[in-house]
């Protein structure tokens, strides 16, 4: 798959206005289950590729997007917050008027996963960040607000996340309070959860009511569908009665209870109710200073972030400096040792030169069917697994690779593989403006990166021919496309590298070539290639460079990326290559 | 405007072009002083009256279009919202030409009398794509050329010889100082490429970008103009941009061999990597990826067609 065809510029229509609804609610209020039955009722999902596929904590799926949840992570991170320690109540425009995501980014981004000329779009965390929606997609667009008592939701984080009761109930006071205060002026239906598990016929016919008074257009549904999907196994936990239980200690969350439950039905334009100054029990909740213990508080941490590590990790054993027969089976099988059993691993035996690396890499990732892939060379030995899962489990994270350790008596400086200037030739460097464990570049020890993130992005570029620059090159793209790359400490492969011969130096400067074609500014690619230009073998590598796809991946790309050509080379302080005397 | 004819010009079918077939002649100028109304005059002496002349001025500065203000008659001025360059300023003047054939026309030349005719007359087959007259020199005895080919790796004008026959004749290139095309196919086609900057290789490309479509370009030694070779040019000339158009030009539609060629040629060149970076980071990729799929045959037929054994 060609990051032309993963990334396409524009989506069908993307020029035509849409209309669609924003799924809005509290965490473990029903919102999977209310995403899917609009779904039922013909309001279209994004993409069915764009699915999230993890079902952890949701055995009927989550109905949601991965572009809509990526991005909402990615903005609570540049604003400092994330789902669970969520922006202040009295800042429910934060994620539009603090951050920088460029909003025609994300309304592309957000068209190419939803193409349709209506959607349905859910993720709890648009709560948090609907303001930055209304203002990345203009139109007249819809909310459905779905309601749970708090205690359902704070027993269920309690059961699913083993948050502490409180926090839970801290959480949906925050939420609901920013997604009333964003909804506002928005067609508004406020549902209760429960009315849908009760009654499913009568809520389908208020819902396609609501739809229908907003002239939302609509495809087929099947009122019935909603009903086989829905079953009382769907109520994650039975809580007690009380709406509210003993874990709750905010003043304020009674009053914000019952202004929300007056809400429930069909408004035309929400205007919320005013409601009492937020007590400031929630935020000291939140912050983790009035309930658990710091160790708590960091076992809570762990748990969230345990919710969103890779479950199945799939390995793609490469032969790296010599061969190993197709089983794999030549004794270096260091490299798999404590993979979790049942693993899946794909083995690949490398082309005597590169040619055609990126595609035999990418097809045996496609193969492996796991949420974790990582891409192994036999000569390593064997990662430490968990922490490749916990490392991944940051959703700002794109990719993880084993680097050298510090060396003796150096602490936590490491070398780093970098660019030793813009002619993009490649150097070790100790001393780094990033801080560790971030890097720029991947190195060419163990890759480890989520399969969908590979799978959205566009996979391995296909089009070295050095086998040196896939690794390379998907850094650069990750840390474009506004995710970092990290590295974990290891020993570095067992590896002797032999002399570069004439035509090993020929592939590798169509490589650097290449690699200058995607990514570098204009001014430094001419810089690149006027240096370049010398070497015998410049006129065939620019020649295929040209004439190849370098050119389609770089404007697909930069239609894409959030960072601009000439930021990586700035962020990491590349400097130019010298001038041609 | 020419008397009816309901057969093509080799009589093999029904005409491509209307009995009273309308002709446009676009000049495009920028900055030509006095040649601009000395060659609007020659054109309007040698074409029928109410033939329709389209001045496209490319934001000159001299005042060689004050004397347009009052156009004679026929005659439009028209000024593009913003500079183009030749190739979009001849587009843009095609745009609003009402003819069935275009001229496009430099603002320094001038045409022989009966030109018009036989250059009509040789559109007036489903083979031809585009046609050229004679060339010869405006203020300087020399040679006349009759179309041109390649004759170096750095893709270099080389005019061709009288072909010893009045009849149009195919060559590869037409020289696009004076040049003729059934407006149909001019839209078919795209027009002139507008990602080639300022000046330089956009005939050729179009010529190239015909035969490969499967359309001959021909000379028709019949037609005589006389053009203005300079030494010197009313405008900048970026080495930059005029190496970027080469590439640009073999990147279009040569082969990957021919294309190195042409890459090894020029990249000792001081400007070649600016060159370089323009053609990556331009839209070349995408028109490559068209003309491929559109088109009938490839670079290296063209090459073996006319012996073009330098890019081999």
């Amino acid at each position: 798959m060609s990051c032309a065809e993963a990334l396409p510029p524009a989506a069908p229509g993307a020029g035509t206005a849409s209309r669609g609804v924003f799924i809005v609610g509290m965490h473990r209020s029903g919102t999977s289950a209310t995403s899917r039955a609009l779904n039922l009722l013909g309001v279209p999902l994004c993409r069915e590729d764009d699915l999230v596929e993890d079902r952890h904590g949701n055995p009927t799926g989550h109905w949601e997007s991965a572009t809509l949840l990526d991005t909402n992570e990615r903005l609570l991170h540049e604003l400092g917050h994330s789902p669970w320690s969520p922006p202040p109540a009295d800042q429910p425009d934060a994620a539009l008027t603090r951050t920088s995501m460029p909003l025609a980014d994300a309304r592309q981004r957000f068209r190419s996963a939803h193409p349709t000329t209506s959607w349905v779009a859910k993720d709890p965390r648009t709560c948090l960040t609907l303001s930055f929606w209304r203002a990345a997609l203009p139109g007249d667009h819809a909310a459905v607000l779905v309601l749970r008592r708090p205690s359902e939701v704070s027993a269920s984080l309690c059961r699913r996340n083993r948050f502490p009761a409180s926090w839970g109930y801290a959480l949906w006071e925050r939420y609901l309070r920013l997604a009333l205060a964003q909804a506002a002026g928005l067609p508004t239906l406020v549902t209760r959860y429960d009315d849908l598990l009760d009654d499913p016929a009568a809520w389908s016919w208020s819902v396609e009511r609501f739809l229908r008074e907003i002239e939302l257009p609509l495809g087929v549904g099947d009122r019935r569908a909603v009903g086989s999907f829905v079953g009382r196994e769907l109520r994650h936990h039975d809580g007690d009665d009380a709406p509210i239980g003993p874990g709750a200690i905010s003043g304020t969350l009674p009053a914000v209870l019952d202004a929300v439950t007056a809400l429930v039905g069909a408004h035309e334009r929400l205007d919320p109710p005013e409601l009492p100054p937020e007590d400031p029990a929630v935020q000291r909740v939140l912050d983790g200073c009035d309930g658990p213990d710091p160790a708590r508080r960091e076992e809570t941490a762990r748990a969230a972030r345990r919710s969103r590590r890779p479950t199945t990790i799939g390995v793609v054993l490469t032969a790296a400096g010599h061969r190993i027969d197709a089983d794999g089976d030549r004794g270096d099988r260091r490299a798999l040792a404590a993979l979790p059993p049942g693993s899946p691993v794909e083995v690949v035996a490398a082309a005597g030169d590169g040619v055609g690396r990126g595609a035999t890499l990418n097809r045996a990732a496609a193969a492996l069917h796991a949420e974790l892939v990582a891409f192994v060379p036999s000569d390593v030995d064997a990662p430490a697994w968990e922490d490749l899962r916990e490392a991944l489990a940051d959703p700002t994270v794109g990719a993880v690779s084993t680097g050298p350790p510090p060396a003796p008596g150096c602490g936590w400086v490491r070398p780093t593989l970098t660019f030793a200037d813009r002619d993009l030739r490649l150097e070790w460097r100790v001393d780094h403006p990033v801080p560790a464990p971030a890097v720029p570049l991947l190195t060419d020890g163990v890759v480890a990166v989520r399969a969908e993130v590979l799978r959205r992005i566009g996979g391995l570029d296909e089009g070295f021919r050095s086998g040196r620059f896939e690794g390379v090159e998907l850094a650069l793209r990750l840390w474009r496309l506004g995710y970092r790359t990290l590295s974990l400490p290891h020993p570095p492969p067992h590896r002797a590298l032999g002399p570069v011969t004439a035509e090993a130096g020929a592939r590798l400067l169509h490589d650097r070539l290449r690699l200058g074609a995607l990514h570098l500014p204009v001014a430094d690619l001419s810089r690149q290639a006027a240096r370049a230009s010398h070497d015998p073998a410049f006129g065939r590598a620019a020649a295929s460079v040209v004439a190849g796809d370098a050119g389609r991946r770089r404007a697909a790309l930069d239609a894409v990326a959030t960072r601009p050509a000439g930021w990586f080379f700035d962020r990491f302080a590349v400097p130019p290559a010298e001038e041609v005397a | 405007m020419r008397a009816g004819s309901a057969m093509t010009s080799d009589g093999i079918g029904p005409s491509l072009l209307p009995v009273d077939v309308a002709t446009s002649i676009v000049v495009t100028s920028f900055n030509e002083g006095p040649r601009l109304r000395a060659t609007i005059d020659d054109v309007q002496a040698t074409t029928p009256p109410g033939t329709e002349v389209v001045v496209v001025d490319d934001w000159s500065d001299d005042g060689s279009t004050d004397f347009l203000v009052e156009p004679p008659r026929s005659v439009r001025l028209v000024r593009p919202p913003r500079k183009l360059g030749i190739t979009g300023a001849r587009n843009f003047g095609a745009a609003l030409a009402g003819g069935d054939v275009l001229v496009f026309s430099d603002a320094h030349v001038r045409p022989s009398p009966g030109w018009l005719e036989p250059l009509v007359q040789a559109l007036d087959h489903p083979g031809v794509g585009a046609v050229a007259p004679a060339v010869g020199h405006l203020e300087r005895d020399g040679g006349t050329g009759y179309g041109f080919t390649w004759g170096d790796p750095a893709l270099r004008v080389h005019w061709l010889d009288h072909p010893r026959t009045d009849r149009p004749v195919p060559v590869p290139f037409l020289c696009g100082c004076f040049l003729a095309i059934r407006r149909r196919l001019f839209d078919d086609v795209g027009g002139f490429d507008e990602g080639f900057r300022h000046w330089g290789s956009e005939d050729a490309e179009l010529s190239l970008r015909l035969w490969l479509l499967g359309y001959e370009c021909r000379t028709v030694p019949t037609a005589q103009i006389a053009h203005l070779f300079r030494e010197a040019f009313p405008y900048d000339v970026q080495p930059a941009s005029a190496l970027h158009n080469t590439l640009r030009l073999a990147t279009l539609h040569l082969g990957t061999r021919a294309l190195e060629v042409v890459i090894a040629h020029h990249a000792s060149l001081p400007t070649f990597g600016e060159a370089y970076a323009q053609l990556v980071d331009s839209n070349v990729w995408a028109q490559r990826d068209h003309w491929h799929s559109a088109r009938r045959f490839d670079g290296d037929w063209f090459i073996d067609r006319f012996g073009i054994d330098v890019l081999r």
